[in-house]
C-alpha cells in the first residue's frame, strides 16, 4: 500500500485533515505533546486503499525537540510516496520555508492550505494558481475539518499523476499572496487579567458542572444511579429464581460495580471537556506565557501549564503530555509532581466517601482536594528545584489564534475519554469485582460462604494488611482491601467498595477525612506508574513510588492525629 | 533600548538577541530574528512578552525578553 505522510508547522490542521479523510479519531489539540509520534492509519481513494501517516509538527528538518526529531527521523529515513505539507493561510510564508527544506527529499509534494476562509475573511489573499507555479506542486486550499475539502486531494493521490521531481524552491514571494494582520480584540485576549481571569471562571464551572447540587454531572450521575438499582433489582429478581445463589451473587455484584462506576462518568465527562475547551480554544499558550514567571521560580517553566492541568484528568496523559516538554529539568520535575495532583479518576471515590461523610458539603471538600493536590504538587516541584539547583530553560512559544472551539472536534475527543473509561471499567472493574467475590465467598477451607464472610480468603488477606491503616483510623479490612484494588485502576475502589459493603458505606469523619488523604497520596494506577518509569527511568520512577507511598501512609497519619488533637481541645469524644 | 522597555502596539525592529542558543534558534525559527521587524503586543508582570511578526505571534520568557536589544521602527 502507499503510504503519503502528512507534515506542517504545529496547530496548522495535520489531525484534523487526515480525520477528515480517514474518518478516523486523531486526537486533536491545540497545544505541544498531542503528536508525538507517528500515527498511522488507511483511507480510500480513488478505489485505491492508502497508509496515512500523522507526523508530529515541526517547524524546520533541523530539529532540535523530542517531538520534532520524530518526524525529521521519520521523513529522512522511512519509506514513503507522498507528502501533504499542511499551512495555516495565515503562516504561508513560513510554510514555504519548510516546504523549500522538503523538497531535498526528493518525493512528490502536495500544499493544502488550511484556514483559508480565516484568511478572507480578513481581507487577505492567495494567488493559487501562481503559487502552484512557482512551486511546481499541486495546492489545495480549504477547512481540513471539512471533508469535501480535504477530498480534494484525491487528485494528488491518483497513483497515475504522482510526479517526483518537479517542486522547486521558492524564492520571490510578494507577489503569491497577502496576509493582513490579524488586529481582531487580540489585545484584550492577551492581557495577564483576562487570562486569570477565564482560568478561575472556567474552574469554578466545570468543577460545580461536574459535582454542584444543580450541576449537570451530578444530575446524570444520579439518573444513572437510579437506573442502575433499579437494574440490580430486576437482574436479581431473575437470577435468584434461575441460578444458584453463588452465580447469582456474581452476576448482581459484577453488574452493581460495573453500574456504580458508570454512574460517575458524566462527571468525568464533564472534567474533561472543561480541559479540552481550554485546549482547543489556543488558551493554553498564551496561559503559559501568562504563568511562565511564576512557574519558573518553582524550577518550571510556563510549557508545563498545560501538562499540570492535564493532570487533572489523567495522570497518564499528562505524563504524556510532559514528555513534550523540551527542557529536561523542567520535564522532570514536571513528571515528579504530576502523580501528586489528584486525576478523575479518583473523582468516583471521593464523592462516594464525601457524600457519605460530607452530606451537602461534598462538592466543597472534593474542590478542597483538588485546590489542596495543585498547591501540594507545586510544593513539590519547588523542593526537587532546590534539591538539584538546574535552572528551567527560558520560555519561547508560539501563540495560538484565539478560536471558538469547533463542536465535532469536542466531540470526537470527548467519545474518546468516554470510550476509554468505558474499557476501563468494562476490563479492570469486571476483573478486580469477580476476583473480589470469588476470594470474599471461598472460605480459608476453600467450602462456599456468604459474599465477603469474615471467615473468607479475602477477609483473611484484608486483615493481614489493614494492620497499617489502623492508625487512620481505619479498622474495617474491606476498606484496607479496595485501596489496594486501587492499584491496577482508581475507579476499582468504588467497585470494590460497592461489592464489599453491599448495605452501603457508613464512615465516621475522623475516619473518612484520613481516608480520603490516603487515596489522594497513595502511587497512581499501574498505567501511569508505567508512564512515570518511562518518563523518568526505572529507577527513579520505582523510587518516587515507593516514597509516594510512604507519604500516603504518613500523611493519613497525620490528619488523623490533626482530627483527634482538635476533637479532644473541642472536648468532642471520637 | 530593551524588548521589555518597548511600548504595546508599537512597531519595533530587532537589533540584537543575546539569549542562549537554545533560546535564540527557536525564536529565528518562528521568525524572530536580527533586522526582524515586528509589533510588541504585551509585557506581563511576572511573565515574559508576546511579540508579532508576520501573522506570527510569540511568546517568551522574561529570561529571554529581558536580553533582546530593539529599535524603534518609523513604518
Amino acid at each position: 500500500m502507499r503510504k503519503i505522510v502528512f507534515v506542517g508547522r504545529p496547530n496548522s490542521g495535520k489531525s484534523t485533515l487526515l480525520n477528515s479523510l480517514t474518518g478516523e479519531d486523531f486526537k486533536v489539540g491545540n497545544w505541544h505533546g498531542v503528536t508525538v509520534r507517528e500515527k498511522e492509519r488507511t483511507f480510500w481513494s480513488g478505489g485505491e486503499k492508502l497508509i496515512a501517516v500523522d507526523l508530529p509538527g515541526i517547524y524546520s528538518l533541523s530539529s532540535y525537540r523530542a517531538e520534532e526529531k520524530v518526524t525529521v527521523d521519520y521523513l529522512r529515513s522511512q519509506n514513503y510516496d507522498g507528502i501533504v505539507l499542511v499551512a495555516e493561510a495565515a503562516k504561508l510564508n513560513f510554510a514555504l520555508d519548510l516546504y523549500e527544506e522538503l523538497t531535498a527529499l526528493n518525493r512528490p509534494i502536495a500544499l493544502f492550505i488550511n484556514f483559508y476562509n480565516e484568511l478572507t475573511r480578513l481581507g487577505g489573499k492567495i494567488d493559487i494558481q501562481k503559487l502552484s507555479a512557482r512551486i511546481g506542486a499541486e495546492v489545495f486550499f480549504g477547512e481540513a475539518c471539512k471533508k469535501k475539502d480535504a477530498e480534494k486531494l484525491n487528485s494528488f493521490f491518483d497513483q497515475k499523476k504522482a510526479v517526483v521531481g518537479k517542486v522547486r524552491a521558492v524564492d520571490k514571494r510578494e507577489d503569491l499572496f497577502f496576509i493582513p494582520r490579524d488586529r481582531s480584540r487580540s489585545g484584550f485576549f492577551l492581557k495577564a487579567g483576562f487570562c486569570y481571569l477565564v482560568f478561575a471562571l472556567s474552574s469554578l464551572v466545570v468543577f460545580w458542572s461536574a459535582f454542584g447540587k444543580y450541576g449537570v454531572g451530578e444530575g446524570l450521575s444520579s439518573l444513572i444511579e437510579r437506573f442502575i438499582d433499579f437494574l440490580c433489582q430486576k437482574t436479581q429478581m431473575f437470577t435468584d429464581k434461575n441460578f444458584t445463589p453463588f452465580l447469582s451473587g456474581l452476576i448482581v455484584t459484577g453488574l452493581r460495580s460495573v453500574g456504580t462506576v458508570a454512574s460517575f462518568l458524566p462527571q468525568v465527562a464533564v472534567m474533561s471537556l472543561g480541559l479540552d475547551i481550554l485546549d482547543q480554544s489556543g488558551f493554553i499558550s498564551t496561559l503559559a506565557v501568562v504563568t511562565d514567571g511564576a512557574l519558573t521560580r518553582l524550577g518550571l517553566n510556563g510549557k508545563a501549564a498545560y501538562s499540570l492541568l492535564g493532570g487533572f484528568g489523567c495522570t497518564t496523559v499528562a505524563l504524556a503530555l510532559a514528555s513534550g516538554i523540551d527542557d529536561a529539568p523542567v520535564r522532570r520535575r514536571t513528571a515528579l509532581c504530576l502523580p501528586f495532583m489528584t486525576c478523575s479518576a479518583k473523582t468516583p471515590v471521593y464523592a462516594l466517601i464525601c457524600k457519605i461523610t460530607f452530606g451537602k458539603y461534598a462538592p466543597f471538600v472534593i474542590v478542597g482536594i483538588y485546590l489542596f493536590s495543585f498547591v501540594f504538587s507545586l510544593a513539590f516541584a519547588l523542593v526537587s528545584y532546590k534539591a538539584d539547583g538546574r535552572a528551567p530553560s527560558p520560555l519561547v512559544v508560539e501563540i495560538a489564534k484565539l478560536r471558538i472551539p469547533k463542536a465535532k472536534v469536542l466531540f470526537a475527543n470527548l467519545k474518546r475519554v468516554l470510550k476509554n473509561f468505558g474499557l476501563r471499567i468494562t476490563t479492570t472493574v469486571v476483573i478486580s469485582s469477580v476476583v473480589l467475590y470469588l476470594l470474599g465467598s471461598l472460605s480459608t477451607s476453600f467450602t462456599l460462604t456468604t459474599p465477603s464472610d469474615e471467615n473468607s480468603i479475602l477477609a483473611l488477606l484484608g486483615r493481614s494488611v489493614v494492620v497499617v491503616f489502623r492508625p487512620m483510623g481505619i479498622d474495617d479490612w474491606r476498606y484496607a482491601v479496595s485501596a489496594i484494588v486501587g492499584v491496577f485502576a482508581k475507579e476499582g475502589i468504588v467497585s470494590s467498595l460497592t461489592s464489599l459493603f453491599p448495605s452501603g458505606l457508613t464512615l465516621p469523619f475522623s475516619s473518612a477525612l484520613p481516608y480520603l488523604a490516603f487515596i489522594y497520596a497513595y502511587p497512581p494506577c499501574v498505567s501511569a506508574l508505567s508512564a512515570s518509569f518511562k518518563l523518568l527511568g526505572k529507577k527513579e520512577g520505582a523510587y518516587l513510588a515507593v516514597v509516594q507511598l510512604l507519604f500516603a501512609f504518613l500523611f493519613a497519619y497525620a490528619v488523623r492525629f490533626f482530627i483527634l488533637i482538635v476533637a479532644k481541645t473541642a472536648g468532642v469524644m471520637i | 533600548m530593551l524588548l521589555l522597555n518597548c511600548k504595546e502596539n508599537g512597531r519595533y525592529v530587532v537589533k540584537n538577541i543575546s539569549a542562549d542558543k537554545t533560546a535564540t534558534e527557536k525564536l529565528r525559527k518562528l521568525g524572530f530574528a536580527d533586522g526582524v521587524k515586528f509589533f510588541f503586543l504585551k509585557k506581563y508582570p511576572m511573565g515574559g512578552a508576546i511579540v508579532e511578526t508576520e501573522g506570527v505571534k510569540i511568546g517568551m520568557g522574561v529570561a529571554v525578553a529581558e536580553k533582546i536589544e530593539v529599535e524603534t521602527c518609523e513604518k
